[in-house]
């Protein structure tokens, strides 16, 4: 495996977490605008 | 939702392209690990962005007076420490790397403390006054003032005092390569909408509690 694309997984994995994390809180605060 | 739906895939995008695309920078003590300037810039570019942004809107408070507004300013300004803490860090360990130690007291990253240190005073006057109103119209004051230090400490101090830091990589032809601008300026709108969606969130917190008066 190139080690390059190895070490793209981790900011990857961040990004989808924020991204997630991100996501769940809006819906949240849509919820409470209603 | 359109919006999120472009910001997740095209941040992915950005990360993919910065390992994939962007070639390793030669010049570089660690070719391989220049590519952290598709993240160091752009959270210096967004924190700029966002202390111009609680500068318009404490403005904009200033004349409304409406606690909306104060509280726009205020997560802008939030948001702008946030993402100057980011860039401080970036920063650092492309220090250790390039420069060979994580803090060098070089012009930039003394300029970057300093800006710290006035940010983390807006929040200390923020917290330390009585009264909401009167808490907003002093944060307002300070928000529009702190603009001043602010480009000064981000644009010129470092370009007038000898620097390790390069300055105008951006604006220079020979600066970077036409792959790095490739990633870099998307990765800057990437950033952008990031703030623009976090900005949002904390608006729509801030305007429930506004509306329950528990502001």
């Amino acid at each position: 495996m190139n080690p390059l694309l190895a070490f793209m997984i981790a900011p990857l994995l961040v990004w989808i977490g924020l991204f997630c994390y991100l996501l769940s809180i809006d819906k949240q605060v849509r919820k409470l605008g209603k | 939702m359109l919006f999120k739906t472009l910001l997740g895939i095209w941040m992915s995008a950005v990360i993919v392209a910065s390992f994939l695309f962007a070639p390793a920078a030669a010049g570089f003590k660690e070719p391989e690990a220049a590519r952290i300037i598709f993240f160091h810039v752009p959270n210096a570019v967004v924190a700029s962005i966002a202390f111009v942004v609680a500068m318009v809107y404490a403005i904009r408070y200033l004349k409304s007076r409406n606690l909306v507004d104060d509280a726009k300013s205020s997560i802008s300004a939030e948001l702008g420490l946030v993402f100057t803490v980011l860039a401080t860090v970036t920063g650092s360990l492309f220090a250790h790397v390039q420069w060979g130690s994580w803090w060098n007291w070089d012009t930039r990253e003394v300029a970057i403390v300093m800006l710290l240190l006035v940010y983390a005073a807006y929040f200390a006057l923020r917290s330390a006054t009585d009264g909401v109103e009167r808490r907003a119209r002093l944060s307002a004051v300070f928000a529009i003032v702190a603009v001043a230090p602010m480009v000064f400490l981000m644009f010129v101090m470092p370009r007038i005092m000898v620097s390790l830091h390069p300055a105008d990589t951006l604006g220079r032809s020979d600066g970077l390569s036409a792959q790095y601008r490739m990633v870099l300026f998307p990765a800057m709108a990437g950033f952008v909408g990031l703030y623009v969606w976090l900005f949002r969130i904390k608006t729509a917190i801030a305007e429930y509690r506004i509306k329950i008066r528990r502001y």
